[in-house]
């Protein structure tokens, strides 16, 4: 078996400067349970801001430093993207804890006839990408764990020439507790080759079958059991913002990221949505299910992020939001319209990704198409509706109607001449909302016809115009 | 496309087979209102692309003045879009038109939200018409469409009150519809290939009138009495 091993040292820093390229200033991030300094960004590195450094240290040296909470699940979520990304190029992918990936180079050195021409297209996937990486390489996935967490950057196409840069590694960079390297420590050993050379029954004796089994992983000798990673059948991804984010229109930035990853997944597999779930996560209040739907399903970018951005401005938040998650589970097979260059033909595509935009800015109840009602009561009949693409029921036609009513009957104030009527009207006896009416076409002396009627009380009402 | 093309298709070694916005000679296409004086005045009618704006008041039959218009962009098959303004189409007058399958009506809340619609419509090329009705209109506004639908080939009809405007609008043709006694007549402020007119007479009856039973009153009441039988 040969591995190699990709370590991810700073994905949160790395995301962070993704949404905010403009953010030039010292940026750590720092981890809340033990108050420390995780990752730390160049500018940081050069103020002298260092690794595992107390935020008053870091406060001391550079007041204005930038600081970002620690997200371990927005980490596992951006690792399991990247995972995603290069299950393309990748068949056997193990995700690590702590920020690596493995990938079983057996298969790759055949498939893509050498090692260089692999490692070369993953570079290129990881730079499109814009993380920081080291790697390693091994016979096991723990030796190549540690020569990657050593930084060497090597190339070896023979897996036993890692032994010789693993006797240098420090105890440090290995998987052992805290508590065995301080014991090893004490004892003289302070590198991976000299803990190697030590007999195994030996260190049976003084430290716990976990540390056998890590060493004898390092040595090459076995390797433990590992997980392949499958991506999943759905989208999901969760982001930890940097900021608490207090107005919705600004969070257009940050839902960016997870949907062009969604676009990507989509596009890669020829698949396509028309629903994309977005939750919210308040900090003070219970989260928003925030539901984009679109006329059809596609997996374009800027036709999801123009509909989203319509939703988010009509969105009020109780609370500043913290995080947003997206999920996307609604996929269909990707089927585009044939169409043709110089002719302009009725588009079904063009048309649905007219109705999302409409549907996202105006509201479903305010984008209706029209069928004739079975009531001559037309005081309800401008509240049926029906949204597009919806089964509608048939009618029967009464009488002389005008193009537009009034949503509700306004008294007749002006004066008028009748030219048509009276078309009786005496429906309703059935339930609460008897009408009885004389409807009549009149005329204004500015040329508006008028529909009016007249009701049992002998009062007189507008309640449409002959378009 | 239709604008990233318009070069190409402008070369003279290119023949475009089926081109519904220009004649065989060149001229563009226009739509005839069906009223021979308002089409001889129009250079022939409505261009089928751009913006028409109307001055009108509700009801005083402006949509059976464009009816003719309709049918005819309706045959595209593409969609009709209307934009109504505090009023509500009538479900069972819509139903009588040929093109009540390709309509869909937007409420929007403003004036802003309807000029956005009409706009991501006109950009769609999924409509080649839209009935926008506006409580008045600025001529940046209206400039906007025309531009907008000439280069989408669309055709945006605006109806507004026209008492802010001051001066022809900035569209392909901007027109007054006014009664006087009984009389119809359209003003054209503003027609491309022709020269404003005013005072062009039109047909524009109402969809019914008792004109019928008061005839036959009216010859009841002048006919002489007969008597039912007669002694000779």
């Amino acid at each position: 078996m040969h591995w190699l091993y990709l370590h991810f040292p700073r994905l949160q820093l790395d995301q962070f400067e993704q949404l905010h390229p403009e953010q030039t200033g010292p940026t750590v991030i720092i981890d809340t349970t033990s108050n420390t300094v995780r990752q730390r960004s160049k500018a940081a590195a050069t103020c002298g801001i260092k690794p595992g450094m107390g935020l008053a240290e870091v406060t001391a040296i550079n007041a204005q430093t930038w600081i970002i909470e620690y997200s371990a699940s927005s980490e596992s979520s951006q690792l399991e993207q990247l995972a995603t990304t290069l299950y393309h190029i990748a068949s056997d992918i193990v995700c690590v804890a702590g920020n690596g990936i493995a990938i079983n180079l057996g298969p790759l050195i055949r498939y893509y006839q050498g090692l260089d021409n692999f490692m070369a297209l993953c570079r290129r996937t990881l730079l499109a990408e814009r993380v920081h990486f080291h790697y390693g390489f091994g016979a096991t996935i723990d030796i190549a764990q540690v020569l990657a967490r050593s930084k060497i950057n090597r190339t070896e196409a023979d897996p036993k020439h890692a032994n010789q840069y693993l006797s240098q590694c420090s105890l440090q960079v290995s998987e052992l507790s805290p508590k065995d390297t301080e014991q090893l420590n004490r004892s003289g050993i302070r590198t991976l080759g000299q803990l190697i050379q030590l007999p195994l029954e030996e260190i049976g004796k003084r430290f716990n079958n976990e540390v056998i089994t890590y060493l004898l992983a390092l040595k090459g000798v076995k390797q433990p059991p590992y997980n392949l990673f499958h991506p999943r059948k759905v989208f999901r991804q969760f982001l930890e913002l940097p900021y608490a984010v207090e107005s919705a229109p600004r969070l257009s930035r940050y839902i960016a990221m997870p949907l062009a990853n969604n676009c990507q997944y989509l596009q890669k597999r020829n698949l396509a949505t028309d629903t994309l779930h977005f939750d919210l996560h308040q900090r003070e209040h219970e989260n928003i299910e925030l539901v984009v739907n679109a006329g059809t399903p596609h997996h374009h970018l800027s036709e999801w992020q123009l509909l989203i951005d319509l939703k988010l401005e009509q969105l009020k938040l109780d609370s500043p939001v913290i995080a947003i998650a997206l999920t996307c589970d609604r996929l269909v097979e990707f089927a585009p319209e044939n169409l043709s260059l110089l002719q302009s033909n009725y588009s079904r595509h063009a048309e649905n990704m007219l109705l999302g935009k409409l549907l996202a800015r105006l509201g479903s109840e305010n984008v209706k198409t029209l069928q004739q009602v079975n009531e001559h009561r037309l005081d309800y009949a401008v509240q049926e509706a029906y949204s597009p693409h919806q089964e509608r029921p048939g009618g029967e036609l009464s009488g002389q109607q005008p193009a537009w009513l009034l949503s509700r009957p306004q008294p007749l104030t002006e004066q008028t001449q009748i030219l048509y009527g009276p078309e009786r009207i005496h429906t309703g006896w059935w339930d609460d909302h008897s009408v009885k009416r004389d409807y009549f076409m009149a005329v204004t002396p500015h040329g508006q016809r008028l529909w009016v009627f007249r009701d049992e009380q002998q009062h007189w009402y507008v309640h449409g115009y002959f378009g | 496309m239709s604008a990233t093309i318009s070069s190409l298709i402008k070369h003279p070694m290119v023949f475009r087979g089926r081109d519904h916005r220009h004649r065989a000679d060149g001229g563009e296409l226009r739509l005839p209102f069906g009223h021979t004086s308002l089409d001889k005045a129009c250079a022939g009618g409505v261009p089928a692309a751009g913006a028409l704006s109307v001055r009108a008041l509700p009801g005083q039959g402006e949509i059976q003045l464009l009816n003719n218009i309709l049918m005819q962009k309706a045959d595209s098959k593409k969609r009709i879009i209307w934009l109504p303004n505090q009023v509500h189409l009538n479900p069972n007058w819509l139903s009588q038109t040929p093109y009540q399958q390709q309509s869909w009506v937007l409420t929007a809340a403003n004036d802003t939200d309807a000029l956005w619609a009409c706009e991501q419509s006109v950009r769609s090329q999924a409509c080649c018409c839209i009935v926008l009705y506006l409580s008045h209109i600025v001529p940046k506004a209206a400039r906007r469409l025309q531009v907008l639908a000439k280069q989408y080939d669309c055709l945006v009809v605006l109806v507004h009150r026209g008492e802010v405007s001051h001066g022809a609008l900035p569209v392909n043709i901007d027109m007054e519809l006014t009664c006087d006694a009984g009389q119809w007549y359209v003003h054209l402020h503003r027609v491309t290939g022709a020269w404003p007119q005013h005072h062009i007479k039109i047909e524009h009856p109402l969809p019914a009138t008792n004109s019928a039973i008061v005839k036959a009153f009216r010859q009841y009441n002048q006919r002489q009495s007969t008597p039912i039988h007669e002694v000779s």
